[in-house]
């Protein structure tokens, strides 16, 4: 079984298997629950039938996945807005509601469809907050800015090979 | 140690401290990728570039302690001028805003991110993953009198 996607895919983890659509920065429920059920989805947008071990693996890599962006949510960015004040220091600025809120809605997205979770997340110092993970030498970041606004970022070698502003409307 | 005043050129042989929040996790030796690339991001108030302290000025107990916040931790890293300025970056001694060692990394301004985000990210990363020789710390915390310079 191969069917190609229609939609420009924009990858979020390196290595998680799984996609965002970049025009609407909705992941593709329909596209990721097939993809996580029983395929996998590969860079091309090929979908390939898994085996049974590849299945078990899967359901534990998904479990593994929801919990730490749990993590995330509850021991970040639920601790970081409750007390801002654990991030104030002299020249640098602690994310903000709007970056928090976003970086929230993000983190329950990404939650409820088991994407591979970030290996950092950080308060960016200038009000907003980063949400990386890399795999050898390529990484993607999602970066939250202060007034809320999300770019995803993929970086090669050190080198910006693209940035995509998400809207999450 | 020198009994400079600080606006002497910074030597490529120097070694310059970079001061970052234990809080903020931009340090993790855990991870992969033990230094977050946002320790060079700049931000709103890195008018003149990200400041960093020359170590013959201060050493990074010093640098840690300086007009440190009551209550936090801090690690500094360390960084060689002659690796940086291979990159690009220029290294000026600034001691007229912040006293005797402080410097600033003059391309890495808010302005520039404004201008270039890739850029300064690229450059950013290049930092943190492969031009940081050196990371002491945890220091702190600190108490009030610790502000004092």
């Amino acid at each position: 079984m191969s069917t190609k996607s229609r939609k420009r895919m924009l990858p979020w983890f390196p290595g998680s298997g799984a996609f965002v659509d970049a025009d609407t920065a909705v992941a593709a429920p329909d596209t990721l629950a097939r993809v996580t059920e029983d395929q996998r989805l590969t860079n091309d947008g090929e979908v390939t039938v898994a085996s049974p071990d590849t299945l078990a693996r899967d359901t534990s890599e998904r479990e593994f996945a929801t919990e730490q962006w749990q993590e995330v949510i509850d021991r970040k960015l639920v601790d970081w807005g409750r007390n801002p004040q654990q991030l104030e220091y002299e020249e640098l600025i602690p994310p903000t509601r709007f970056a928090i809120q976003s970086a929230a809605a993000i983190a329950m997205l990404c939650r409820d469809h088991a994407l591979a979770p970030p290996m950092r997340v950080v308060p960016d110092g200038d009000g907003g907050i980063i949400l990386e993970r890399w795999k050898g030498s390529l990484s993607t970041s999602i970066e939250v800015a202060r007034d809320g606004t999300v770019e995803v970022v993929v970086v090669e070698d050190c080198r910006v090979v693209s940035r995509q502003v998400l809207s999450l409307e | 140690m020198t009994s400079g005043d600080g606006s002497e050129p910074i030597d490529k042989d120097e070694i310059v401290l970079r001061r970052i929040p234990a809080t903020f996790e931009w340090y993790n030796p855990g991870l992969g990728k033990p230094i977050a690339w946002v320790a060079f991001k700049p931000n709103e108030n890195d008018r003149s570039g990200i400041s960093v302290w020359r170590r013959k000025y201060r050493p990074p107990c010093e640098v840690a302690a300086r007009n440190a916040k009551p209550g936090r931790r801090y690690y500094v890293l360390g960084l060689r001028v002659a690796l940086l300025r291979a990159i690009g970056i220029t290294v000026e001694p600034s001691p007229l805003e912040g006293g005797p060692g402080h410097a600033n990394l003059v391309n890495l301004s808010s302005d520039a991110y404004r201008r270039d985000k890739d850029g300064i990210t690229q450059l950013a990363k290049i930092i943190a993953e492969r031009l940081t020789i050196c990371v002491d710390g945890p220091f702190g915390p600190f108490d009030i009198d610790a502000r004092q310079e």
